[in-house]
């Protein structure tokens, strides 16, 4: 097993720079450039949400990723002590593609995280929420 | 972010000149592209071959960009990379939006030349 920390101050101009480390890692460990890709975008949207949401675009809080690469798979671990994600149960993939009015402009961040991922949970360890994310590796 | 615009006629060329748009910088991007808008532009090629990383973020600005022109204009797409095309087609907006390899296709397109 081989694990790796990040850690942002909560501000979104350091996503950037948490973005390039994740895809760099998931690229070292064998997935090829579209995986990488949605796995960086899996962890951009969840630390974004973690930014934006629970700590409510305030810099000076930390978000911590954890990185695990173990038996064929890397977790992905996204960690913030703010307020909790509420789902608000809105469905934004209802949308007729020919009708531009009909479009989402948000709300697509965690669907993207379950389209993305093989496994996906949130939930609250020690005070802090933490989703937790998983993709499976490719056999070569 | 800094985005490169030039005017081929009527049809504005927008080219991200940096590699990321998301939450920090869709804003920008989205005010930038307003106001061509608002300047009456209609018609926008938004040529992404610079742009290695976008988030549900910028795909909102995108969309949002197009919605502004309320269906009396069009947005379409060229040099999308291999990781950005596959959040186009994960959201469904590859079927949405006109896609090209290159600004002289989609130019083409996007006047009236059709696929």
């Amino acid at each position: 097993m081989r694990a790796i920390r990040f850690s942002i101050e909560s501000r979104l101009e350091n996503l950037a720079i948490l973005g390039v480390a994740i895809r760099a890692v998931c690229s070292q460990a064998g997935m090829d450039e579209t995986d990488s890709y949605q796995s960086e975008l899996a962890v951009i949207e969840s630390a974004t949400n973690a930014i934006k949401y629970a700590y409510g675009n305030k810099p000076g809080y930390q978000v911590d990723v954890i990185l695990t690469v173990d038996q064929g798979k890397i977790e992905f671990r996204v960690e913030d002590s703010g307020a909790p994600m509420k789902s608000n149960g809105k469905s934004w993939t209802d949308f007729d593609p020919m009708k531009t009015g009909s479009l989402p402009e948000s709300g697509m961040g965690l669907y993207i995280v379950r389209q993305t991922m093989d496994e996906v949970s949130y939930g609250s360890v020690d005070g802090r929420n933490v989703m937790t994310m998983a993709r499976y590796l490719k056999e070569t | 972010m800094r985005l490169e615009c030039n005017l081929k006629g009527d049809v504005l060329i927008a080219r991200p000149l940096d590699a990321r748009i998301d939450a920090a910088s869709s804003i920008f991007f989205k005010n930038a592209l307003g106001e061509w808008i608002n300047k009456g532009c209609k018609r926008i090629v938004l040529d992404l071959q610079n742009v290695e990383f976008v988030d549900s973020s910028g795909l909102g600005v995108i969309i949002s960009t197009l919605k502004a022109m309320e269906g009396k204009g069009d947005v379409v797409l060229s040099g999308v990379k291999t990781g950005v095309m596959s959040l186009l087609c994960l959201t469904r907006m590859n079927r949405v939006f006109r896609i090209y390899d290159y600004n002289e296709e989609a130019l083409g397109a996007i006047r009236g030349g059709g696929e």
